[in-house]
């Protein structure tokens, strides 16, 4: 078991792993091949994890009722969410499982009428949380703060048309801190996030990093 | 001034914050004004860029990859641009890497077809989701019939006068992804960088910072930031619409943030003037 658990999940991670590394700088035919092979393999597995999210999903959700947990009530509306929605996509308007998607019916009114507007209102009260927010921690306590919070102003009102009825220098200033400054930034960001992802990869490559395999 | 007012404006109550905002965005709604709306450069190359492939008769791939939650700031972009590529007898494919994107796609896409008088299958196709993100762009590249051999109908892709000329992502004139997501970037690394096509995007107002460095290096083509993105097009092709109706009570808000931002410090240095000097 130990071979099933340890052993061969980190094989496979290190074959792999070095196949993904060799491909991209063997420009040979049976080397892009076995590319088109893998992405095919790739994009099963991409499935399947949509339908393993699913599963932890419901099944955490499952222990909370079963728990009682507090807000337990929540886990319901998922669960009974879930089944609805479940079982009219597979209905399909009578259609059957394996006929392709109706374009409208029970499951378009459910995206239409509960999904979207539900979707729609979480990103808009986003808004009043940030204006909350703001006005709370947006200080300038230290010159860095300062310089941040004069920036952001600039940002905040130069990106919208009223900023050009206030000084047609405005937007103009804020493109330059988007182009100029925050580009800069960014690329840093980007580069050391990259160089990240290429020493994080070595390690599970090599065995260094083994969290992936999940805790005892 | 005393301290203690001070003190109770700075822990002044969120729901008068969150009133102040009510009303700056339904007042900016219901009061009619006009806003001016000048493109920006990046906007103005994603026009340019539907104006060359309607000059070169060439095909569009647009990816919207956004759910319900980015849909009032991205689809007015879906819309103006579907209107502008439609207006100009642009080919037109459809997709999205969002599972639950489907539906807004296929609604928006269907919806502005019919505006124009455009058929199915010969004017656009709509591929719907599937599974994959950055594999799927790697399979569009290498076979595209091979990632999409149906379209969300199920029928053949090859069946229609659409597609029949593509067989890789390189075969498509412009690829637009309309993104609330890393989308954008995926197109981009595993797209753009091997298949080499013209690449641009339409993020939401939160994501657009990232994608300046790419602006400048030439690996985005074109940028449509947030509503205000969105707005900008609307101008460019001369049909205001949802973006540029939605800018007024976002600059409303934009501005009532500033306000309450000035506010809340001015009220902080006061408090600290007026502690400090108390204890002297």
């Amino acid at each position: 078991m130990v071979f099933l658990k340890r052993q061969l999940p980190l094989m496979i991670a290190f074959i792999f792993g070095i196949i993904g590394i060799v491909i991209g700088y063997v420009p040979h035919q049976s080397f892009e091949n076995m590319y088109t092979e893998l992405v095919g393999w790739d994009r099963l597995l991409a499935a399947f994890a949509l339908l393993l999210g699913m599963y932890s999903l419901l099944r955490m959700h499952y222990k909370r009722i079963e728990r009682k947990d507090k807000g337990f009530g929540f886990s319901i509306v998922l669960w009974v969410g879930f089944l609805v929605t479940f079982i009219i996509g597979m209905y399909n308007e009578g259609n059957g499982l394996f006929a392709p998607r109706t374009s409208h019916g029970m499951l378009n009114w459910i995206y239409d009428y509960i999904f979207k507007p539900a979707g729609a209102t979480m990103f808009s009260v986003l808004a009043f949380f940030i204006a909350s927010a703001a006005y709370r921690t947006f200080r300038a306590r230290t010159t860095t703060a300062a310089l941040l919070l004069v920036a952001a102003l600039i940002v905040m009102v130069g990106q919208v048309p009223v900023g050009d009825i206030i000084s047609p220098r405005l937007p103009e200033l804020s493109t330059w801190l988007m182009e100029i400054p925050n580009a800069a930034v960014k690329r840093g960001i980007f580069l050391g996030v990259a160089l990240g992802v290429v020493a994080t990869s070595l390690r599970i490559i090599f065995g260094v990093e083994r969290a992936y395999l999940g805790g005892e | 001034m005393k301290v203690e007012t001070l003190q109770k404006l700075l822990d002044l109550d969120r729901r008068w914050i969150f009133l102040f905002v009510l009303i700056a965005a339904v007042g900016a709604r219901v009061f009619e004004f006009d806003l001016p709306s000048h493109p920006k450069h990046h906007v103005i190359v994603v026009y340019d860029e539907i104006e060359r492939l309607a000059n070169e008769d060439a095909t569009l791939l647009l990816s919207m990859d956004y759910d319900p939650s980015g849909k009032p700031e991205l689809e007015p972009m879906s819309r103006a641009v579907l209107r502008h590529a439609f207006s100009r007898n642009v080919k037109i494919v459809g997709m999205t890497h969002n599972p639950h994107g489907q539906n807004l796609g296929q609604n928006v896409l269907e919806e502005v077809a019919a505006e124009y008088g455009k058929q199915y299958g010969e004017d656009f196709v709509y591929l719907g989701y599937k599974a994959g993100f950055a594999t799927l762009i790697i399979n569009m590249g290498q076979d595209f019939y091979d990632a999409f051999p149906y379209d969300f109908k199920g029928v053949d892709v090859r069946t229609y006068p659409v597609t029949e000329s593509i067989n890789s992502l390189s075969d498509f004139g412009y690829v637009l992804s309309i993104a609330s997501n890393a989308a954008w970037e995926m197109w981009m690394i595993f797209g753009r960088e091997k298949y080499r096509f013209s690449l641009g995007t339409g993020v939401t107002g939160v994501i657009a910072p990232d994608v300046f460095p790419f602006l400048q290096t030439g690996q985005i083509k074109g940028l449509l930031g947030g509503l205000a993105g969105a707005a900008e097009y609307e101008t460019l092709i001369n049909k205001p619409d949802r973006a540029l109706v939605g800018m007024r009570p976002q600059s409303a808000v934009h501005v009532l943030l500033a306000l309450l931002v000035i506010f809340g410090n001015t009220v902080f240095f006061l408090e600290k003037y007026y502690r400090r000097k108390r204890r002297i």
